[in-house]
């Protein structure tokens, strides 16, 4: 009886654990692929420059003619052995900081990146907080460990648990109680 | 003449509008039925007001008449006929114009609805959406007139900006615009039951999940058209690119989407009473705020229209709302207070207070991406660019995350899960998830964490969705019903819950869509000369001939391409690209062949001097499911929303059963 | 011309919202009692035993909480149908009442 007892409570931690074996054992099988053709890096370098004149585009999906002597120069210096940094720094240099499609993670961009961050752990706490808040004691619910239904309140029970509350079904059983 | 009696409507319907405000809050104050029914009667009277300022619009563009100005600067002698109809809901005023006359009929409709029922509300309801639609003919009237005369007539218009000539202008922008208005009407229905002190009363919950849900179908079918819109013409073969007004479009879809649940638990419960006035407050105000930088232009977008001096007096607007709805809140919540109580933090009730925060946590982050830019100029004066690797990069799992929870969620109980049921009802889906990692990593080789993570759970939410329709079919079943129609009737008893699991499901076809492209996509560049072949992954294309028209705006030119796949022949491509040199805007317009499984996606990037041209080949895994997702979402909420049948309860069956009562 | 339709487009809607105001009918509150709220609970608690019904058999809920569920709601219904039974003899009298007076009238009218 007792060995019984104890595998039920490990009951749920072993099923986490065995759990995070499986998962663990298949992420391993999955190589971070790391495919460094130039085709790729000049596609997402131009992916990541934005083209000056057009609100908002990408110098990859900007039709503009900036936009394409832009592309231009990123192709030559990828070619010419410059690093996706050095090309960034450079385009920044002309444009500032605005031309990169997402904010630099130093000075006042890595708050860009840092407060959604802080929002989300804010929201966690939030989140628990409200909880514990919503949650006072169930009194309530202790009082309502109510009794059994009696037999009259169970045939009313079937009568409500059917899809259509038809009158004549509610006649039937009444005329039948009267009769006893 | 017609645009002058245009004008004169307009001014009618303002005065009108603001009659049927005041008549609004002073029937509810004083609770007089004439003065709510005069009320009334002027809010519906508005609409032929505005259908007839419309069409004088519509008119004037379809006549080609210059001398309006709005008419001269959106349209010209060459735009194809069938857009004269729907040009005037292009540019600034004329969208205006196009949302109030929208908005007073879908007032008018939701104002019957709700006067019907005997709620002291409606009088406040009037009140409400008559102060929304004055706002709106407050701009027009006054600030921003579409029917405003020039002092001479110009011989040609400017002409409508080309990337609009296309079919989705016809359904993307009044959607869209329409979503985001029609939130007015479930916020009207949550402030109105507050002023009128009914906030304790659940009865209303009804009407606030009908028109939350009726409001959010228009808003999401907006954004699917969009994005379709977008990747069909753009020629960028992308479908959202978090640009400043798609966000405002997405940040109430989101708040929205929230308020859908959280009123489920109302309905339930009676819980969340003030979170879901305080949501549905959330989710006005940044409608609103959508429109503010719609036209305000605080941010750069390619969407904004043109003008945009006078965006500030929605910001204002939005200001006035918010601080109003907050001072009612304030003045009304003790009505809100609820005796129920969270019994567990493993329950249904506190799934759903997750998602929602998660909701806005999302919604939150894409506001602050969308503003940052402002920000960094104020403080730092330096420009920063917020774009798409941002918030792929941010929104990311925090949607991943969402989806997680719609598969979860639904199965953990109401008031206490406990862990046995738990187990019992997610070891399925997790199993099935689990074996499908082998399939997933080693025979489609999806081998990016990201990628994995995303599939794993679209296919565990899946999963979860049949087992119960499975589990609930089978228990019926047993009680005698045949397989088919056991299946019907547990569908169509529960239409609310059933409902709910199609539109899950819908999701989960633009979860895959979405995943698939996002991380699967391959995009290469060509340099072709008439005669050229190319390969990229299966297919093979050759590039035959260009055909090149020169139009009295435009010059057009269209390339035939002939597409091989692992040789099935495919036909013909035209993939084409137009240069308007008015606007100095290249159009390109993507040729596309569709499969289930992935789109091949063709557009000219450059035809050169020479014969040579460079093409961009996209080949965009499963991105027809997201389209094929849209009609399966609205089939879902539209199915929700069907009444149940409302089980009467007439004297003869309370006397009867209050028989039976008496006696025991 | 202009004149003419301006003009017609002004009546319009002012006769709508004129017609209520000056109309004779009394601002009486229409008698709708608690029926509408009690037919609403009416057709809560109905949804919510369906719902327990069946999350119960597809495996949702367990048989305690199921029987739980059942208790309560079979007793709030009871609730509610004795409080019907107040509201239907409320109506009762009412329409007794509407008909005594309009038999006051009717016997009026033949007199004159």
């Amino acid at each position: 009886m007792n060995r019984k007892k104890i595998m039920l409570i490990k009951q749920p931690f072993i099923v986490m654990g065995a759990l995070s074996l499986v998962i663990l054992f298949f992420l391993t099988a999955c190589s971070g692929q790391n495919q460094n053709f130039t085709d790729q890096r000049i596609t997402s370098l131009n992916k990541s420059l934005m083209c000056p004149v057009c609100p908002g585009e990408s110098i990859d999906q900007s039709q503009n003619d900036l936009a394409a002597q832009m592309r231009n120069v990123v192709y030559e210096k990828v070619y010419e052995g410059k690093s996706d940094q050095d090309i960034k720094d450079y385009f920044i240099s002309k444009y500032g900081p605005v031309v990169l499609m997402e904010p630099p993670k130093k000075g006042i961009g890595l708050l860009a990146w840092v407060f959604p961050i802080i929002l989300s752990v804010c929201m966690g706490f939030v989140i628990v907080f409200a909880l514990i808040f919503l949650k006072k004691s169930s009194n309530k619910l202790k009082q309502n460990q109510n009794q059994d239904l009696t037999e009259k309140e169970r045939d009313i029970l079937n009568i409500l648990k059917q899809d259509n509350i038809s009158e004549e079904d509610i006649f039937e059983i009444l005329k039948s109680s009267k009769d006893n | 003449m017609v645009v002058a009696i245009g004008q004169i409507s307009l001014i009618i319907a303002f005065i009108v509008t603001f009659y049927s405000s005041l008549a609004g809050f002073f029937s509810g104050k004083i609770k007089n039925n004439n003065l709510f029914d005069s009320g009334k009667l002027a809010f519906y009277s508005v609409i032929p007001l505005l259908l007839i300022s419309t069409a004088s619009l519509i008119y004037s563009f379809v006549v080609n008449d210059f001398s309006v100005k709005y008419v001269a600067e959106n349209s010209n002698l060459a735009m194809p006929s069938a857009y004269s109809w729907v040009a005037f809901y292009s540019g600034n005023s004329g969208s205006l114009l196009y949302i109030a006359m929208a908005f007073s009929i879908m007032g008018a409709i939701s104002l019957k609805v709700i006067a019907s029922k005997p709620f002291d509300s409606s009088k406040y309801f009037l009140g409400i959406i008559s102060l929304t639609l004055l706002f709106f003919l407050f701009v027009i009237v006054f600030l921003a007139n579409p029917l405003e005369k020039l002092d001479f007539v110009p011989s040609d218009g400017q002409g409508i900006n080309p990337l609009l000539i296309h079919f989705g202008m016809f359904i993307h922008p009044p959607f869209q615009m329409l979503g985001l208005i029609s939130v007015a009407i479930p916020f009207a229905i949550g402030v109105s039951v507050l002023l009128a002190g009914e906030g304790g009363k659940d009865e209303w919950v009804d009407l606030g999940r009908r028109w939350g849900m009726i409001s959010w179908l228009i808003l999401t079918v907006g954004l699917l058209l969009g994005s379709w819109w977008a990747y069909t013409i753009l020629g960028w073969g992308g479908y959202w690119a978090w640009d400043p007004v798609e966000n405002s479009a997405l940040m109430p879809w989101l708040a929205m989407s929230a308020f859908i649940h959280s009123i489920m638990v109302q309905k339930r419960r009676g819980m969340f009473r003030m979170w879901n006035i305080l949501l549905i407050i959330i989710a006005f105000t940044m409608a609103q705020l959508g429109m503010f930088i719609n036209r305000g232009g605080p941010v750069p977008s390619v969407h904004s229209f043109a003008e945009s001096t006078m965006g500030w007096i929605f910001l204002a607007i939005m200001g006035v709302t918010l601080f109003a709805s907050l001072v009612i809140f304030i003045v009304k919540f003790e009505t809100l207070k609820s005796n129920e109580t969270l019994e567990s933090f493993f329950s249904r009730e506190a799934a759903f207070l997750a998602q929602n925060l998660l909701f806005l946590l999302i919604a939150f982050v894409t506001l602050w991406g969308t503003v940052f830019p402002i920000f960094s100029e104020t403080f730092d004066e330096t420009t920063m660019t917020v774009g798409q690797p941002f918030f792929n990069k941010v929104n990311g799992p925090l949607i991943l995350l969402l989806v997680f929870l719609m598969g979860i969620g639904p199965f953990l109980p109401w008031r206490k899960a406990s862990w046995k049921t738990t187990v019992r009802m997610l070891r399925i889906p997790i199993s099935i998830a689990l074996i499908s990692l082998p399939f997933l990593i080693f025979l489609l080789e999806i081998q990016k964490i990201w990628a994995l993570a995303s599939f794993v759970i679209l296919i565990s939410a899946t999963a979860g969705i049949f087992q119960e329709w499975v589990r609930g079919t089978i228990s019926r079943h047993k009680k005698g019903e045949k397989w088919f129609l056991a299946f019907y009737n547990l569908i169509n008893a529960n239409r609310p819950r059933y409902g709910g699991y199609i539109v899950h499901l819908s999701v989960v076809m633009l979860g895959v869509g979405i995943a698939a492209s996002s991380f699967y996509s391959v995009q290469n560049d060509f340099v072709m000369q008439p005669g050229d072949t190319r390969t990229i992954e299966d297919y093979s294309f050759t590039y035959i001939e260009k055909e090149e028209t020169i139009y009295s705006d435009r010059k057009e030119q269209i390339a035939k391409f002939s597409v091989k796949h692992k040789n099935n022949d495919l036909g013909y491509l035209y993939p084409e690209r137009s240069y308007y040199p008015v606007f100095r805007i290249s159009a390109t317009k993507g040729a596309i062949n569709t499969s289930l499984i992935e789109d091949f996606y063709l557009v000219p990037s450059e035809f050169m001097e020479d014969e040579e041209a460079v093409f961009r080949v996209l080949i965009n895994p499963m991105i027809v499911w997201m389209w094929l997702a849209g009609p399966v979402l609205i089939f879902g909420t539209i199915f929700a929303l069907i009444p149940a049948r409302s089980r009467k309860t007439k004297v003869p069956l309370s006397d009867v059963l209050e028989n039976k009562v008496l006696e025991s | 011309m202009i004149i003419f339709i301006s003009i017609m487009l002004c009546m319009f809607p002012i006769v709508l919202i004129v017609y209520p105001l000056i109309r004779n009918k009394k601002n009486v509150d229409v008698y709708v009692g608690n029926d509408f709220y009690l037919q609403q609970r009416w057709d809560s608690l109905i949804e919510g035993l369906q719902n327990a019904e069946l999350e119960f058999s597809i495996g949702t809920i367990d048989k305690d909480d199921y029987e739980w569920l059942q208790k309560t709601y079979t007793k709030e219904v009871i609730e509610l149908i004795k409080e019907l039974k107040i509201t239907n003899s409320e109506e009762e009298k009412i329409i007794q009442k509407i008909n005594k007076t309009i038999n006051q009238i009717r016997n009026e009218k033949e007199k004159i």
